[in-house]
């Protein structure tokens, strides 16, 4: 089956009691790659991984696998791998019962059995010695516990359900390394489901960003954040995502901003740059990282200082701008004026969108 | 300011006394008489006392075929309802925990009825039921399944379903309360992992429900084994229970230390019980 996908996803639809939960979903994974589905709560993407692990019937449309169409098949042929937000590791097993439980469900001999397991723990990074409960070990132990359980099988795709979210922030900052890194050394398809967008940008090939049900945007994590489809995923990708400024056309050389304000920027910025008509409303994305501060000069974008806030090497600046509160990320030894200041966007293409259908807008060259 | 009244242990005495006192005068002295009567003894042919401490009751009961066929009787009849009741429960807890939703409370309700309502009313209804010109066996005659009546009163099938039907809630509540503590992610997991319907019961949910199983199958097998009232209609005086025993000892023969004795019996099995009720539970809550 050479030139079709490893797997592939094909009008997925899924409705709860009238509520659409999954348009027409498609998506193509290709084998070996880490893939996330990124959205707010309620998105469909557990729904989606739901259905793809078996747990959940479609509606419509089908799954296929390495070529086979598994989309009636029951989750315990499927072969794929599961991990939990909360671990749902067995609390009556012992570690090692809980990753050897697949194992014996295939009905490997003992021995062959208990090599795999010590080499699942390894690789999660876990002394395979451990014969406790799992109730014994902490959130992030229990949560590699898990992971080791799921890759004991040699699953043909590894599915993962916001596996950090129920770790402190240091500990998630790890593991999402150390999954990254367990993909890599194991080569297992991987599909994650999380809302965080950062952790989607750390360790995937690429990202299905979802929202209201349906995917809105399948792209690599730069060219995600380089270029973005809709003004939502702009202003949910990046740390701190990006400033979504409301602004309509007053003519071909400036803006209106929210509150009535008028803003002549640079003449790449210009709304005839946009090849927007005048009265059109539109929505700015502005990178906190890519707005330059200061206090003279042409087309800066006027702001007064509401909030500064440090987070040790950059500091994040707050401006009231327009009717619009901004985020700016200035380097730390930047000497800030203020409190009234000018932000300057950067001179290449911006990133303008539709207002009402919140699509992007291409700038016309 | 706040003042709180100093809970001391002086306090605490004069709270517990009433209590206490009532407990002390109604249940622990008449329970004291019952043990040293059962070591006395019934002068034949009269209603007074021989209060020389033997251990004769006691012997008549382990060594007299008949009681022992009664204690034997009893055992094996309450070990049977706390299967069956089992049985029962184990589907219907697990239907009301996952798919009663807003109905479960009523459901709950529903369930527990047998036990807020007596023995005495729904067992005389099942006799309405049961009995040989009764609903059951005229529908079945009605429809031609049957020819002449089943016999389901004056037997154990009688006494059987009395008490499944009055102590099925005994079961069904702890299961639910054990039911409910289980995350549905554990089915999900071990389905992942290749475990099929069946094999997720038996490797995953039971287990995780044994406490459950535990807590349930020591309420109704006790229950069962000191039941009096549905044995006893349902039966007819035709199924000899150990608390029939006891009760025909004390009401109508009137030899009281023999029935004492019965009684003391039918407690150090229900001790028994507890006991390896106990022992199960500690055993798994060490090992979790």
């Amino acid at each position: 089956m050479t030139g079709s996908p490893y797997l592939r996803i094909r009008s997925i639809k899924k409705s709860y009691k009238g509520a659409v939960a999954l348009h027409d979903i498609d998506l193509d994974v290709e084998q070996g790659a880490f893939v996330s589905l990124l959205g707010p709560s309620g998105c469909g993407k557990s729904t989606l991984l739901q259905i793809l692990a078996g747990l959940l019937e479609a509606d419509g449309g089908d799954v296929q696998l390495g070529g086979e169409d598994i989309t009636n098949l029951p989750p315990w042929r499927r072969n794929i791998g599961l991990v939990f937000q909360n671990y749902a590791l067995f609390p009556h097993l012992s570690i090692r019962q809980n990753v050897r439980f697949g194992l014996d469900m295939l009905g490997m001999d003992r021995t062959e059995a208990e090599k795999r397991v010590d080499e699942s723990l390894a690789m999660v990074g876990l002394d395979p010695a451990l014969s406790r409960k799992p109730g014994e070990l902490s959130g992030g132990q229990q949560q590699r516990v898990a992971i080791a359980r799921a890759i004991a099988i040699r699953p043909r795709l590894l599915l993962l359900d916001e596996p950090l979210s129920n770790l402190d922030a240091v500990l998630r900052h790890k593991v999402r390394l150390e999954l990254r890194e367990l993909h890599d050394r194991t080569g297992i398809t991987t599909i994650m489901v999380t809302h965080d967008q950062a952790e989607a940008l750390a360790t995937s090939d690429r990202i299905a960003v979802m929202n209201g049900g349906r995917i809105l945007q399948y792209e690599a994590p730069e060219a995600l954040y380089r270029a973005p489809a809709t003004a939502f995923i702009a202003g949910f990708v990046g740390s701190p995502p990006a400033n979504l400024v409301p602004l309509s056309a007053l003519d071909n050389n400036s803006w209106t901003l929210a509150n009535g304000q008028v803003w002549k920027p640079i003449a790449s910025l210009a709304p005839r740059a946009a090849g927007v008509r005048a009265g059109a409303a539109c929505i700015m994305a502005l990178r906190p990282e890519a707005l330059a501060v200061g206090v003279s000069g042409e087309g800066g974008l006027p702001g007064r200082v509401v909030a500064i806030e440090f987070i040790g090497g950059d500091r994040l600046v707050h401006v009231e701008t327009g009717g619009t509160q901004l985020t700016v990320r200035v380097s730390a030894e930047q000497a800030m004026a203020g409190p009234d200041i000018l932000l300057f966007p950067p001179q290449e293409t911006p990133l303008l969108f539709d207002a009402n259908s919140g699509k992007r807008l291409k700038a016309d060259f | 300011m706040n003042q709180t009244p100093d809970i001391t242990p002086t306090t605490t005495t004069l709270l517990i006394a009433p209590a206490a006192v009532l407990m002390f005068g109604v249940f622990v002295l008449p329970f004291l008489f019952l043990v040293v009567l059962s070591f006395w003894s019934q002068v034949p042919g009269s209603l007074s006392l021989d209060t020389s401490l033997t251990l004769a009751n006691y012997v008549r009961i382990f060594t007299d075929s008949y009681y022992l066929g009664g204690l034997w009787t009893t055992l094996w009849l309450s070990g049977f309802v706390t299967l069956i009741c089992l049985l029962l429960a184990l589907p219907l807890a697990r239907w009301i925990v996952l798919h009663a939703g807003r109905a479960k409370g009523l459901l709950i309700g529903i369930s527990i009825l047998p036990l807020i309502c007596g023995a005495l009313l729904p067992t005389l209804g099942l006799v309405n039921l049961l009995s040989p010109l009764g609903f059951i066996n005229g529908a079945l005659k009605s429809m031609g399944v049957i020819q002449s009546s089943l016999p389901l009163l004056g037997n154990i099938t009688g006494v059987t379903i009395g008490l499944v039907q009055a102590f099925l809630p005994l079961m069904v509540l702890p299961l639910i309360n054990t039911i409910e503590r289980i995350p549905r992610d554990y089915e999900k997991a071990a389905m992942s992992l290749g475990a099929s319907p069946l094999v997720v019961w038996r490797r995953v949910l039971l287990p995780l429900m044994l406490p459950g199983i535990v807590a349930g199958s020591l309420l109704v097998f006790c229950a069962a084994l000191t039941a009096f009232v549905t044995p006893q209609i349902l039966g007819q005086g035709k199924v000899v229970t150990f608390a029939s025993l006891a009760y025909q000892q004390a009401a109508m023969v009137l030899d009281w230390p023999f029935a004492s004795a019965l009684g003391i019996v039918m407690l150090l099995f229900l001790a028994l019980a507890g006991l390896v009720g106990a022992l199960i539970s500690r055993r798994l809550a060490r090992g979790s």
